[in-house]
C-alpha cells in the first residue's frame, strides 16, 4: 500500500505539451478521481503512472520510490478498464491466475490470492465457469478478480463503467466503491463524468487542456469552486453565469443587468469593492433558484420575473429554462411548481449561494468559509 | 500457433514451375557430381536458347544444356563449359540423365520434408518480394491454402516487445485462422463468428470488432505493461487485401489520431476522406480558409460552436460569455476569413479547416 507524488510531471508529444507541470499528492489509501473533459491528459497521467508512457520530465514517486525508470511489470500496480475483456476458452480461475502465472507466482500462492479474491467479490460459485456463461455484471467482477489478485500497491482506473448500461453502471459504482473500502487501498480513477467523480472520490482533481484547475472534496468543489470551468463543470445541469454590473446604491452593493437588480449579500462586500462600477460574472446554480410562495415572501429582494421558454418535468422536479438578458437559465424547481411554458413566472434567486467571477481571469472573486480538505 | 495440414499439394493440382528450392538444390548436387556449373535457364538466356536447340544440347558458347519434364513442369539447367572443350551429344544426354535421377532423388525427400504452405509464410513472402493482391490470390490457390471464413484482418503494434506478448492475445483470441508475428507486429485473422457473434448481424459484428481494439490494447497494459495500438480492418476473406487495410489504417491514426488506442476501417469519417489528399493539398486550404490571423480564442470559439450544433446561447453558455460576446467573435470570423460560420455552407468549410487545424499532425 502506498501514495503517489508528481513533482512537475510535464508531457510532451514532440513540441506538443499534453501534461503541464504537474505537482500531486495522493495519500496512501486514498480514492483520487480524474475528471475532465476530452483530451484534457486523464488518459496520459494515467498511462505515466502505470509506466506505459515516458515522463518527459518531473519525478514520479510510488510510496517513496522514485519510478520515473522503473519497467512497468515492476511498479506493483494493476489496471481495471471499460472493457471486461476475458480469456474465452478459460475458466474465471484460470482467468484470474493468468496474470499470477505470467508473473511466475508459485501454485500454492495463486490458489489462495484467486479464492479470497473470489470471496471478496463474491464469485466463488463461478470459478468453474466460462466466460460465455457469465452476465455482464458477473464479467466486470472477474475483470475486477483479476486486478485484486495482484495485491498492488495501485489499483488504477480508465473509465472502468463507461461502456456499460445506466443500471450495471450504478451497480458497479457501488462495487467498485464496497471494494475499495475492503481492499483498503489506493485507486486513481479516471472518467469524464462528474457524477461518478462526485460519488466515489475522495477528491477529486478536475484538469483541462492538460492543466489541473482544482484537487479538492466533492463538496468543496460544488460549493466553493476556485474559476468558472470547476463551477460549470461540477453540478448537474450546470451553474448558470450571468454578466451583470456592480453598483453601490443606498450603502449597499447591487448586481444590475437589463433584467434585473439584485443585492449582493452583506458578507461579500469586502471582496466585491474592488469591483464596484466593473462588470462581473455572477453564477448561481439551478438549484439556488426557487419559486415557492414562502421563499419569495421571505425574500421579496431576490425575486426576478422571467419568461419561461422550456419546461421539462423529471419527476420530482422540473427543469424550467428561461432567458434573462438574452443569456439562458436553467431553474431546478420542486415538481409542485405553477410554472407554465410561454408565460411570465416569478423565481427568486438565493443569494446567499451566488458565486461571483472576476471577468478577465475566470477566477472566484471570494470562498467565504473555504477550508483546503488537507 | 496455427498450422495449416499442408497436404493439399497432393490434390492432383498441377504447378507450372519446378519448386526454385529444388532447382537450385540440384545445381549443387550436380556441381559436385560433374565439376560444373549450373544455373537455372531464364528468360534472359532465351535469345541463346534458340541456337542451342538447333545445335542439340550444345550451343556455339559452348554451354550443356540439361533439359527434361518433371512432375511440376519442364526443368531447364544450362553450364558453361571449360575453355578448349567442345562437348559432344553424348554428354549433353548424360548429363541430363545425371540430373534426372537426382532431380528424382530431391523430390523424394522434399516430399518427406515439404515445407508446408501457410498464410503466414504466403504473407512472409508476399510482403518481401510486394506482391499485389491479384498475385497474392493466385499463389494462395496455387499452394491450395484453406478458404478463410468472414472475419477481421487485425493488426497489433507494440511499443516494446516481450515474448509473452503472443500467448496473451492467442488466449485472449482463440478463434484466429492466420496468426503472424512479424518484427514488433502482429497481424491476425480473427474470424467474425464466436459464441458471442452472428455474422448475419453486421451491425453486432462491427461492434464487437470496435471493441477488439480496446480488449486487445487493455489486457496487453495490464498484462505485460505493453503499450500498443490496434488496428481493425473492415469484415472480409481476402487476407491481402485485409492486411493492406490495416496498414493504411496505421498511417491514418499517425496523421490524424495520435492519441487513439486504436482504429477501425469502418469508422474514419473525415480522415478516410482527408487521408487520400496530400498534404500540401490541405495545408493550402487550411491556409485559404484560416489564413494566419485567427486566433487561437476565434479557433476555440469555432471549436465550441460547431460542437452545439450552431446554437448561439448553448455555445455562449460553454463559454461562460455573454451570446453578444459571441456574436461579436462570430463577426470577427467573418471579417478575417469572408466566410461567415452562421451560413450552413460556410459553417462546413470552416469545420474542416479547424477540424484540419485540430486533428492533421502534418499541419
Ligand atoms: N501518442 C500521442 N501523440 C500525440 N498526441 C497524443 C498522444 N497521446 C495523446 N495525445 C494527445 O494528448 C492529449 C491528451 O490525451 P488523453 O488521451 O490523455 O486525454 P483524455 O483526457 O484521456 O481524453 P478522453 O476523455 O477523450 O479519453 C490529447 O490532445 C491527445 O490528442
Ligand atoms: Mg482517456
Amino acid at each position: 500500500m502506498a501514495g503517489l507524488t508528481f513533482k512537475n510531471v510535464v508531457k510532451k508529444y514532440d513540441q506538443n505539451v499534453v501534461v503541464h507541470d504537474f505537482n500531486l499528492e495522493i495519500k496512501d489509501k486514498e480514492f483520487l478521481v480524474l475528471v475532465g473533459p476530452s483530451g484534457c491528459g486523464k488518459t496520459t497521467t494515467l498511462r505515466m503512472i502505470a509506466g506505459l508512457e515516458e515522463i518527459t520530465s518531473g519525478e514520479l514517486y510510488i510510496g517513496d520510490r522514485l519510478v520515473n525508470d522503473v519497467a512497468p511489470k515492476d511498479r506493483d500496480i494493476a489496471m481495471v478498464f471499460q472493457s471486461y475483456a476475458l480469456y474465452p476458452h478459460m475458466s474465471v480461475y484460470e482467468n484470474m491466475a493468468f496474470g499470477l502465472k505470467l508473473r511466475k507466482i508459485p501454485k500454492a500462492e495463486i490458489e489462495r490470492r484467486v479464492r479470497e479474491a473470489a470471496h471478496i467479490l463474491d464469485i466463488e460459485h463461478l470459478l468453474e465457469r466460462k466466460p460465455k456463461a457469465l452476465s455482464g455484471g458477473q464479467r466486470q467482477r472477474v475483470a475486477l478478480g483479476r486486478a485484486i489478485v495482484r495485491e498492488p500497491q495501485v489499483f488504477l482506473m480508465d473509465e472502468p463503467l463507461s461502456n456499460l448500461d445506466a443500471k450495471l453502471r450504478v451497480q458497479m459504482r457501488a462495487e467498485i466503491s464496497k471494494l475499495r473500502h475492503r481492499l483498503q487501498t489506493t485507486v486513481v480513477y479516471v472518467t469524464h463524468d462528474q457524477t461518478e467523480a462526485m460519488t466515489m472520490g475522495d477528491r477529486i482533481v478536475v484538469m483541462k487542456d492538460g492543466y489541473i484547475h482544482q484537487v479538492d472534496t466533492p463538496m468543496n468543489l460544488y460549493n466553493h469552486p476556485k474559476n468558472m470551468f470547476v463551477a460549470g463543470f461540477i453540478g448537474s445541469p450546470s451553474m448558470n453565469f450571468l454578466k451583470v454590473k456592480l453598483v453601490e446604491e443606498k450603502g449597499r452593493l447591487w448586481l444590475v443587468n437589463p433584467a434585473f437588480h439584485l443585492p449582493s449579500i452583506e458578507e461579500r462586500r469586502e471582496a466585491l469593492t474592488p469591483y464596484v462600477n466593473k462588470e462581473i460574472i455572477f453564477g448561481i446554480r439551478p438549484e439556488a433558484i426557487y419559486d415557492d410562495a414562502a421563499f419569495l415572501e421571505a425574500n421579496p429582494d431576490w425575486v426576478v420575473d422571467v419568461h419561461v421558454d422550456v419546461l421539462e418535468p423529471m419527476g420530482a422536479e422540473h427543469y424550467v429554462y428561461f432567458s434573462l438578458n438574452e443569456e439562458n437559465v436553467i431553474a431546478r424547481l420542486d415538481a409542485t411548481s405553477q410554472a407554465k411554458v410561454l408565460q411570465r413566472h416569478k423565481v427568486a434567486f438565493d443569494m446567499n449561494m451566488a458565486r461571483y467571477f472576476d471577468m478577465e481571469t475566470q477566477e472566484v472573486i471570494h470562498r467565504p468559509g473555504y477550508q483546503t480538505a488537507y | 500457433m496455427k498450422k495449416n495440414d499442408g497436404s493439399q499439394r497432393d490434390d492432383g493440382l498441377q504447378l507450372n514451375e519446378p519448386n526454385p528450392f529444388l532447382l537450385q538444390e540440384l545445381c549443387t548436387r550436380l556441381k559436385q557430381e560433374s565439376g560444373l556449373e549450373f544455373s537455372p535457364w531464364t528468360a534472359q538466356d532465351a535469345p541463346s536458347r534458340l541456337t542451342v536447340l538447333q545445335s542439340d544440347g550444345v550451343d556455339k558458347d559452348i554451354r550443356i544444356l540439361l533439359r527434361f519434364n518433371s512432375e511440376e513442369g519442364e526443368v531447364e539447367l544450362a553450364s558453361l563449359v571449360p575453355e578448349g572443350i567442345v562437348p559432344g551429344k553424348l554428354v549433353s544426354r548424360l548429363v541430363s540423365a545425371l540430373g534426372r535421377a537426382i532431380y528424382a532423388e530431391l523430390q523424394r525427400e522434399a516430399k518427406q520434408f515439404a515445407p508446408t504452405w501457410t498464410w503466414e509464410k504466403l504473407l512472409g513472402v508476399a510482403v518481401e518480394q510486394q506482391w499485389d493482391e491479384a498475385f497474392f490470390e493466385q499463389k494462395a490457390t496455387e499452394y491450395a491454402l484453406p478458404m478463410l471464413p468472414l472475419g477481421f484482418p487485425v493488426l497489433i503494434r507494440c511499443q516494446n516487445w516481450r515474448s509473452e506478448i503472443p500467448m496473451v492475445i492467442e488466449n485472449l483470441l482463440p478463434q484466429h485462422d492466420v496468426f503472424w508475428v512479424y518484427r514488433q507486429e502482429l497481424f491476425l485473422f480473427v474470424r467474425a463468428e464466436t459464441s458471442e457473434t452472428r455474422t448475419d448481424k453486421i451491425d453486432e459484428l462491427l461492434v464487437w470488432g470496435k471493441s477488439l481494439i480496446q480488449q486487445i490494447h487493455n489486457m496487453l497494459a495490464d498484462e505485460l505493461g505493453i503499450l500498443a495500438s490496434v488496428y481493425v480492418g473492415s469484415p472480409c476473406d481476402g487476407l491481402w487485401q485485409g492486411y493492406k487495410e490495416v496498414h493504411q489504417l496505421v498511417k491514418l491514426q499517425t496523421r490524424f489520431f495520435p492519441g487513439e488506442a486504436g482504429l477501425v476501417a469502418w469508422k474514419l469519417g473525415l480522415a478516410g476522406l482527408l487521408g487520400e489528399i496530400s498534404p500540401t493539398a490541405i495545408q493550402h486550404y487550411r491556409q485559404e480558409m484560416l489564413k494566419e490571423r485567427l486566433s487561437p480564442e476565434l479557433i476555440e470559439t469555432l471549436e465550441t460552436y460547431f460542437a452545439h450544433d450552431l446554437s448561439i446561447s448553448e455555445t455562449a453558455r460553454a463559454l461562460f460569455i455573454h451570446r453578444n460576446t459571441l456574436l461579436y467573435r462570430l463577426d470577427r470570423v467573418t471579417e478575417f476569413t469572408g466566410y461567415n460560420p452562421r451560413e450552413f455552407a460556410a459553417a462546413v468549410q470552416l469545420y474542416l479547416a479547424v477540424w484540419l487545424q485540430r486533428h492533421d499532425q502534418k499541419a
